[in-house]
């Protein structure tokens, strides 16, 4: 076979660089968040795919040409930016709640946002009603795609016009000023509130001009978030630094498109994140000022203490509540039906995974959105010991939590990385085990899954039916429960949480901050490991699809959902992710949409999570002053993020 | 009210959780239709709901004692997710029939479930295993690859007179399944395919494969399936300046949404398909105009597939005078060549296998239109 000739490689050229230069206007809306507001914001996709149909109805509707268009459409998704971030993320901020809640909080609006453009423009994907440059234009006698040029001359205008923007306006230089020093700022009257706003909507803009530019080659559907984290990358590349984001996208577009040309197509999705993984960690590892962003900034208040008890017999009234609590698990599966009680093994498998990632997230302070990768290994492993090597259940368990721990061990060096630097390696990790997954296919049986994996056998009793694995799901949740539970009260943990709270004087006082922290992402992997070893053997399929970035994402939540730093929050917050979406059944495709805004309301009304629940609700009724920083006492004014 | 409001939540949730009440009336065949509704395939799963909606409405229009239910579960185009729905179907909505899934890897992970209840599944799924696992309550009303790949392929090689024929598929269990069969057609032919190529879910950009493609210098690209990918896969073929015959596979469905989006880039596209909908045809004409009527759209072969189910379960209550899944399994496979259920997409009857015997419209995409060539 030839190698394909010199015009399909100038097509590959130019076509990486279309699209790398679309990654380059989300990447830019990414690099400007994390410098003003050290947010993530996980929407930015949802922007990005929100602009595409905004200009798609704009261009059915209206007779605006496609320019006109381009940048209707994008000023629109900046407006419902800055819209969005008004009514939902502000609340929160001012809060003064974790920065991980905002994450999760953009998260929601995510989800909301794709599943109103499914309900407004339908499943299907759409094609563009008009395009750019149709037909191939000869450049040094190549033929070059009119449309990939034009979309690149039309990215660099929207860079041009952002840098303009920076340098030439007033508005532009407030903004430098207040990403570069907030506090100095806000004295010399620029309010950060409004700071914020305005990089919200100039990152929805970027994301929506990326979108009209985009859909007409890849069409309108709701799938085009998926470009969002992704781009992530390109602002990886360059550093987060404006400039280099420019350059970054582009890089990394014409990287992805060689790469499937000439070392493989299957793994293409992986190269931005392998590059990405690689030079974080080795080329330019990036250094962050001492603190965490992860410091709960509130006092988590015990129910015992909201009560008034004494710590004895508090100590008591817990044993008492733990006992009764066992009972009520033990006997609640009597009274439901098989159904109910699959769904309760389902939700426990889930709260064993989150467990494991509390003591990452909540406890060690690391922000990892791959953990869906340890359940999907753990998964796999317990499958292929069972089904290749005829383990015996027990043994493909432990098999599980062991493949599922190296593989933490082994990455976790991406736990050195601070911040969100941390949750993008950690999701590239996650996306690239996912990958191995599907194109693994002589181990994993690839997109078509492992089936028939037997049930857990346990001696002399076979897991049969539902009811027995809710058992035996029980009883590995106490297990895991009761470890942890020791394990975040023993040296190790309080270790743990100092290297949270204050990285610089945890190191002060001796304690190896980054093996800390790899050691509790290896002990969260094991537990993810078990949980996959249970989801294998109860669904008894399973393909890679289960094990996504999506996935990564809902375990996320849970552990925000309940409330970092509490191992009971991380069950309750696994029992309403999972729980929830199966108890809306009825309502259809709208119980993702109920979902993505219960998440988003969560946080705006619970930001210490569900932990916090039951001791609020007490000091209500009791009528003594309620959450331990309201917002409007303790907030200072507008630096709340400092 | 935030915290009365989730502590409102919490309890609802453990009450919906509780058992649900069951409503058994004598004469109402209840269908579970398990699909994606959300998620990357959601029209599909849409389409097909759709088709099985309208024929339980017009049934129960009619009356006749026989009441049809339709019960909808969205799998979110995930496989765990079809699993569990089929479970909750199963176990606690005691349906009589299962009408899914869509993606031939989810209908692949429910087949041993409803064999283990002993209740009849209807599918459209079409990759080749799906049939045998052994199960005796698995009727596929879609055709599967290996005849529709057949028809494709003799006829580009018989009658066009290609024999460089490149398989360039996605990686999933339908994919597979097409480049599994494809090369075992050209095999049976005489030929190997010059060049095979597969991508993942979701690719947009296929110029990697492509180039690879065009190298090996194929006069033909039988290629399959996802229907965004297709037809950015047919515009880039068109942009590397490729002069290649298309041959489809199959999920294109004969969905009239694939032409809107593919466009001028598909124009020529050979393919078969067990469905397609166009209106003079006596057949499906009447079909047709009444599922436009009634959904604002055009049905494919998914939608006219789920509505012939529906309506092959209700004649099969209605032969064997009760509500019972064994008989409507037996009255299923008990259709013959001339005691066929007469449907819309065809007399459909079943091999001991349950794979459909009757053969596929083969398609030519002609000045935007379909057009039926055999």
């Amino acid at each position: 076979m030839d190698d394909p000739p010199i015009e399909i490689l100038a097509q590959q050229l130019t076509g990486g660089l279309a699209v790398g230069c679309v990654y380059a206007l989300v990447a830019l809306g990414f690099t400007m968040m994390l410098r003003a507001t050290d947010l993530v914001n996980f929407a930015q996709g949802e922007f990005l795919m929100t602009g595409a149909y905004f200009g798609y109805t704009l261009l059915s509707l209206t007779p605006l040409p496609f320019l006109a268009v381009f940048v209707a459409a994008s000023l629109l998704t900046g407006l419902l930016g800055m819209g969005v971030e008004i009514v939902a993320l502000r609340p929160i901020r001012l809060r003064q709640s974790p920065v991980l809640n905002l994450i999760i909080a953009t998260v929601g609006i995510g989800i909301v946002l794709r599943l109103l453009a499914m309900l407004v423009w339908g499943a299907e994907p759409l094609r563009y009603p008009a395009r750019m440059g149709e037909g191939a234009l000869l450049v040094a006698g190549l033929p070059l795609s009119g449309e990939h040029v034009w979309i690149i001359v039309l990215a660099a205008s929207a860079m041009l016009a952002l840098h303009l923007f920076f340098q030439r306006t007033l508005l532009g230089v407030a903004w430098r000023a207040a990403a570069h020093d907030a506090a100095t700022a806000e004295i010399l009257g620029i309010g950060f509130s409004r700071v914020v706003t305005l990089t919200f909507g100039i990152s929805a803009a970027l994301a929506g001009a990326a979108g009209v530019l985009i859909a007409p080659l890849f069409f309108v559907a709701p799938d085009l978030w998926l470009l969002g984290p992704r781009a992530f990358a390109g602002a990886a590349l360059g550093q987060f630094s404006i400039l280099g984001t420019m350059i970054g996208g582009p890089v990394l577009g014409v990287l992805e498109t060689l790469g499937a040309g000439y070392v493989s197509s299957a793994y293409k999705n992986g190269i931005a994140y392998a590059i990405t993984i690689v030079v974080l960690m080795v080329v330019a590892v990036p250094r962050m000022p001492a603190g965490s962003a992860l410091a709960l900034r509130y006092r988590r208040v015990s129910l015992a203490d909201r009560l008034g008890w004494p710590p004895a017999v508090a100590a008591r009234r817990r044993q008492v509540a733990w006992v009764v609590g066992g009972l009520g698990a033990l006997l609640l599966p009597i009274a439901l039906d098989a159904y109910a009680v699959h769904v309760l093994g389902l939700i426990l498998i889930y709260m064993v995974a989150a467990l494991g990632l509390q003591l990452v997230i909540g406890f060690g302070g690391s922000i990892v959105v791959g953990h869906a990768a340890f359940v999907g290994a753990g998964a796999y492993a317990s499958a292929i010991l069972s089904l290749k090597v005829g383990a015996p259940f027990p043994l493909a368990l432990a098999g599980a939590a062991i493949v599922a721990a190296l593989l933490g061990l082994l990455f976790g060096p991406i736990l050195r990385l601070p911040g969100h630097y941390c949750a993008i390696a950690t999701l590239g990790f996650g996306e690239i085990v996912n990958l191995v997954m599907v194109n693994w296919t002589a181990v994993t049986n690839g997109m078509s899954g492992l089936s028939n994996i037997p049930r857990p056998r346990l001696g002399p009793w076979l897991v049969r039916d539902d009811h027995g694995f809710y058992y035996l799901a029980l009883a590995v949740f106490v297990v895991v429960f009761a470890a942890l539970h020791r394990l975040v009260d023993s040296r190790f943990g309080r270790a743990l949480v100092a290297a949270r709270e204050n990285e610089l004087a945890a190191t002060a006082m001796g304690i190896s901050v980054p093996r800390q922290r790899a050691h509790a992402f290896a002990i969260g992997a094991a537990c993810a490991g078990a949980a996959g070893s249970l989801f294998a053997h109860f669904a008894t399929y399973i393909s890679p699809d289960s094990f996504t970035l999506v996935d990564s994402i809902a375990f996320l939540t849970m552990v925000v959902l309940g409330g970092l730093g509490s191992l009971p929050g991380a069950a309750l917050g696994a029992l309403i992710v999972t729980g929830l979406p199966e108890t809306l059944r009825a309502l259809a495709e709208y119980r993702i949409l109920v979902y993505g805004v219960l998440l988003v309301v969560f946080m705006m009304f619970l930001p210490g999570g569900l932990a916090d629940l039951l001791p609020r609700l007490v000091g209500r009724a009791l009528r003594s002053p309620a959450v331990p920083v309201p917002a409007a006492a303790e907030g200072r004014g507008g630096d709340p993020d400092r | 009210m935030s915290p009365i409001l989730a502590v409102t939540l919490v309890l609802a949730l453990l009450l919906g959780l509780g058992p649900g009440a069951a409503l058994a009336q004598d004469k109402v065949i209840k269908m579970g239709v398990i699909g994606p509704l959300t998620g990357d395939f959601a029209f599909g799963g849409q389409y097909q709901l759709a088709g099985a909606q309208l024929k339980a409405e017009e049934l129960n229009a009619q009356g006749g004692g026989i009441k049809v239910e339709i019960l909808s579960e969205d799998d979110a185009s995930k496989c765990d997710q079809s699993v569990a729905a089929a479970r909750k179907l199963l176990s606690r909505d005691q349906i009589h029939v299962l009408l899914g899934a869509w993606q031939s890897t989810c209908t692949l992970a429910i087949v041993p479930l409803t064999a283990q209840a002993e209740v009849p599944q209807y599918t459209t799924s079409v990759a080749g295993p799906i049939t045998q696992q052994g199960s005796k309550w698995i009727f596929r009303v879609g055709i599967p690859t290996s005849g529709l790949n057949r028809a494709t392929l003799e006829h580009a090689v018989k009658r066009l007179g290609l024999k460089k024929i490149a398989v360039f598929t996605s990686n999933e269990e339908v994919g597979k399944s097409v480049a599994a069969t494809s090369v075992a057609v050209l095999q049976s032919l005489g030929l190997t395919p010059v060049a095979k190529e597969e991508w993942n879910r979701g690719d947009k950009d296929f110029t990697g494969q492509l180039g690879r493609i065009r190298a090996s210098g194929a006069e033909a690209m039988i290629f399959s399936t996802g229907f965004a990918e297709q037809s950015i896969i047919a515009r880039q073929v068109r942009q590397l300046g490729m002069k290649i015959q298309l041959l489809g596979g199959d999920t294109i469905g004969g969905n009239p949404k694939f032409l809107e989006l593919a466009g001028a880039d598909i124009e020529g596209l050979i393919f078969s398909v067990g469905f397609i909908a166009v209106d003079d045809d006596l057949r499906v004409g009447a079909f047709v105009r009444r599922y436009r009527e009634r959904h604002k759209q055009v049905p494919d072969s998914w939608a006219a597939l789920f509505y012939d189910s529906v309506g092959l379960v209700h004649a099969a209550v209605k032969a064997t005078g009760s509500i019972d899944r064994k008989k409507i399994a037996e009255y299923t496979q008990g259709l013959r060549k001339g005691a066929a259920y007469p449907g819309v997409v065809a007399d459909m009857h079943f091999d001991d296998k349950g794979d459909p015997q009757w053969d596929p419209l083969l398609v030519q995409i002609v000045g935007g239109k379909w057009m039926i060539l055999r």
